[in-house]
Formats: structure tokens, C-alpha cells, sequence
């Protein structure tokens, strides 16, 4: 089995380091962890080198590492994921009219959401966010997802349904909360918010 | 559960179809849903956008860890012995653990640690701390670190510097048993670098904390100690 030597360890990481970082810092409920989890993730990758074998798939190998270390530090952070079979769909479910106002504008829309954005992403269950991460920040299909998270596919696509119509849902609820929807209806958004 | 035609639509969106996949489905959706499918696809493009900024990897981060693996690489004959040192020192704890009177703990301390112990002026006690700071002047908060902390930290004391007349506070701790010092000065133009006791640290920041300038550095990522002032 052919390995692959330090300094092309070090080269291919370059190559991926600003996607994986961007899926830590997605991924990790605590942003204070955000650097010592990538740094651990890398680390213990490296450790581990002489169990990869050259030619093969480096991303998604260090995606699966770096995923690892994120489920480990949340874990930490004494949040669990939720069974995939005791979720009550209508929980999640946005109302059409509500819907069609925040497509209507995304731009605008997100933008007014602000850092809500991060904080709904983080209220995802971790397969949730795992697998929505990997297919919009790491652009992984949904095999490749199902590879990395040792999930079936089906399983990736259920978590992906989901996980969208939840970050949907609360972002809906801010957005009613915070009168953001309300401008919408009357027509007239601030002028703070159609600049942004 | 997400119906098999919410699936579909999803797969469709993802990019996940066959060319044939994509012509059957394409020639059953109506104008309504296109646009609709068009508007959700463009929602997620602009979220994926904000998803992505602000977030990254920072040099320094980068070059810390080519560094650790460059260490690795200039001493591979070592790893062994360091592996028997590490083996040794993890007995010699347990054994220093179970004698009368052993404080297995102190044998986790770095020897750099070992060497600020006896200029240590106020021990490690929170409340102490916290008001021996303010007695000198440092009003800054200092908070124990929450049950749902990432990392193990403890406190392990604090003493003072003089570094051209000026007082120089420095907290020292231990975060998952590597030693952290953070130096506080009500100036923010003098040298803290001076006073580093660490010449072996992996890790220094710098930043500021309301008026005063701080500097931590230690062999493990200060960023949670430093969470705990403000």
C-alpha cells in the first residue's frame, strides 16, 4: 500500500484546509473550540497517516477525521443528536405564506437574519448539519456524504430534508419575532435592511 | 418523514438525478413549481454565501500546525524515546499517587511550570485572584470556567512583574495539563514578550481586553482561558 510522505500530507491539506476549516467553524456548537478542533483533527490525521493509502480519496478521508472531532467536541458540549425515527415532522414545517416571503428576497431576507443564521445552523441535530455541510460547503455528493458519515444514502437524504425545513423554521420564527416578516407584508422595508 | 416526492424534488435541486431522471421529472412539473424550485434554489445559494464568509483559516493557525508537523519530521528518531519518557512519567505518576502524602498532579506539570512555583504570590483560589487583581488595579472580570467547558482548566496562581516601573500581572493556569501564562498591563505599549517564562511555548496571542493589553502563551491554544476575562 502506497503511503503518502509528510510534505505531500502537508501539500494536499493546503489544498483543503480553508473548506475543512469552514466545516469546522459550521459544524462545532462552541466557537471558542473552533481552532483546537481543526488543529486536533489535522493532527490526528497525521498521526494516523500510515493507515491512508495514496491515490485514494484524501478529502474525504480527512472530511470523516474532521467530522469525528466535531461530533466529539459537541458531544462535549453535552448536546446529542436526535433519533432520526422520533422526530415529529410538523414541528418543522414553515406556514406557505410565511414561506414564499422569505423566498421572495433572499438576499435581503439573510441578510436582516444576520448572525440568527449561525445560530439556527448550530440547532440542527449533528447529522443534520453534518450532512447539509458537506453537501453545500464541502460540495459532496450524496454518496460521497453517506461514505464520510457512514450513513446510508437514504439516511443522508432524510437528514438533508429535514435539517432544511428546521433552519427554515427558525429562521421564519426570528424573522416573525423580529418584525422582519412584518416589513414585508406592509410593503416598506427599512432603509437599514434594503441596503444591506 | 419527508415524503418519496419531497425527496425526489430535493435530489432534483442537489443535482443528484440522472439525465433521465431529470427529463421525467422536469416534464411533470408545472411553471408554478419551476419558479418555485428557482426561488428556493436561489435562497439556498444566498445562504450557502453567508455560510461561508467570515470564516477563514487563520495563517497562524496554518503555520502552528505546519511547525508541529515539521517537529515531527526533524526528530523521527526520537518519537520512541519520547513515547518510553511518556510511558515512564505516566507510571511514575501512578506510583507517586498512591505513596503517603505523593502529589501525583505536580508530575503533570511542565518543568517551565515547576520553575514559576515559588514566585507565585497569590495560590490558586479564584476569589483570591479576583481580588488581588483589583487591588492592584486590574479591574477586570475573571470567571470560572462553566461545567460545559471544552477544555480542563485550573488555576494555579498568580504573581507580579515590574517591567520598566510598570506593573505586570501574570495569572498562570493549567489548560488540559499544559501550563498557560497570561500576562495583563495597564499599558498598552509596553513589551510584554520580556517577561516570557515559556521559552518552549507552542502558543502565543495577543490582544487587547478593554484598556488593557494581554498576552497569553503556553503549550496548549489559550483561547478558552482568555474567554474567561473580560
Amino acid at each position: 500500500m502506497a503511503k503518502l510522505t509528510d510534505d505531500e500530507f502537508v501539500a494536499l491539506l493546503d489544498r483543503y484546509r480553508a473548506e475543512l476549516f469552514r466545516y469546522v467553524a459550521r459544524n462545532v456548537w462552541n466557537d471558542s473550540v473552533i481552532e483546537d478542533v481543526f488543529s486536533s483533527a489535522v493532527l490526528a490525521a497525521y498521526k494516523q497517516l500510515d493507515e491512508f493509502e495514496a491515490g485514494t480519496n484524501f478529502r474525504a478521508w480527512m472530511y470523516r477525521i474532521v467530522t469525528n472531532k466535531c461530533y466529539v467536541a459537541n458531544r462535549e458540549f453535552k448536546r446529542m443528536s436526535i433519533d432520526i425515527e422520533s422526530v415529529d415532522e410538523s414541528h418543522f414545517a414553515v406556514q406557505p405564506e410565511l414561506e414564499r416571503r422569505m423566498l421572495d428576497d433572499p438576499e435581503w431576507f439573510l441578510e436582516a437574519c444576520s448572525d440568527e443564521l449561525h445560530r439556527a445552523m448550530r440547532q440542527l441535530s449533528t447529522n443534520e448539519r453534518s450532512c447539509f455541510l458537506l453537501l453545500t460547503i464541502a460540495k459532496c455528493s450524496y454518496k460521497e456524504i453517506a461514505g464520510i458519515l457512514e450513513i446510508p444514502v437514504g439516511t443522508v437524504m432524510t437528514h438533508l430534508a429535514r435539517g432544511r425545513k428546521r433552519m427554515r423554521r427558525l429562521l421564519a420564527e426570528y424573522a416573525q419575532a423580529g418584525g422582519i416578516i412584518k416589513n414585508v407584508k406592509s410593503g416598506v422595508k427599512p432603509a437599514c435592511q434594503r441596503s444591506a | 418523514m419527508a415524503t418519496d416526492k419531497d425527496l425526489l424534488r430535493q435530489a432534483y435541486m442537489d443535482g443528484e438525478l440522472s439525465v433521465e431522471e431529470i427529463i421525467r421529472f422536469e416534464s411533470e412539473r408545472s411553471e408554478e413549481e419551476f419558479r418555485a424550485l428557482q426561488a428556493e434554489q436561489a435562497f439556498e445559494s444566498v445562504l450557502i454565501e453567508k455560510l461561508e464568509a467570515d470564516c477563514a483559516c487563520p495563517d497562524e493557525l496554518w503555520q502552528d500546525i505546519q511547525n508541529r508537523i515539521a517537529a515531527s519530521q526533524r526528530q523521527p528518531q526520537t518519537r520512541r524515546l519520547v513515547l518510553w519518557l511518556a510511558a515512564l512519567a505516566a507510571v511514575v505518576t501512578i506510583v507517586a499517587g498512591l505513596l503517603p502524602g505523593g502529589n501525583a498532579r505536580s508530575l503533570l506539570f511542565h518543568s517551565e511550570l515547576a520553575a514559576v512555583k515559588d514566585r507565585i504570590e497569590v495560590p490558586g483560589d479564584w476569589q483570591k485572584i479576583r481580588s488581588s487583581l483589583t487591588e492592584h488595579g486590574f479591574h477586570l472580570a475573571l470567571t470560572e470556567p462553566g461545567t460545559d467547558a471544552y477544555h480542563k482548566i485550573e488555576l494555579y496562581g498568580l504573581l507580579y512583574h515590574d517591567l520598566a516601573g510598570e506593573q505586570v500581572a501574570e495569572v498562570c493556569f493549567t489548560c488540559c495539563g499544559e501550563p498557560i501564562s497570561v500576562y495583563l498591563s495597564k499599558d498598552q505599549d509596553v513589551d510584554l514578550t520580556q517577561l516570557v517564562d515559556f521559552p518552549a511555548s507552542t502558543f502565543r496571542h495577543s490582544s487587547p481586553i478593554d484598556k488593557y493589553q494581554v498576552l497569553a502563551v503556553g503549550g496548549h491554544s489559550p483561547t478558552e482561558i482568555l474567554s474567561l476575562f473580560s
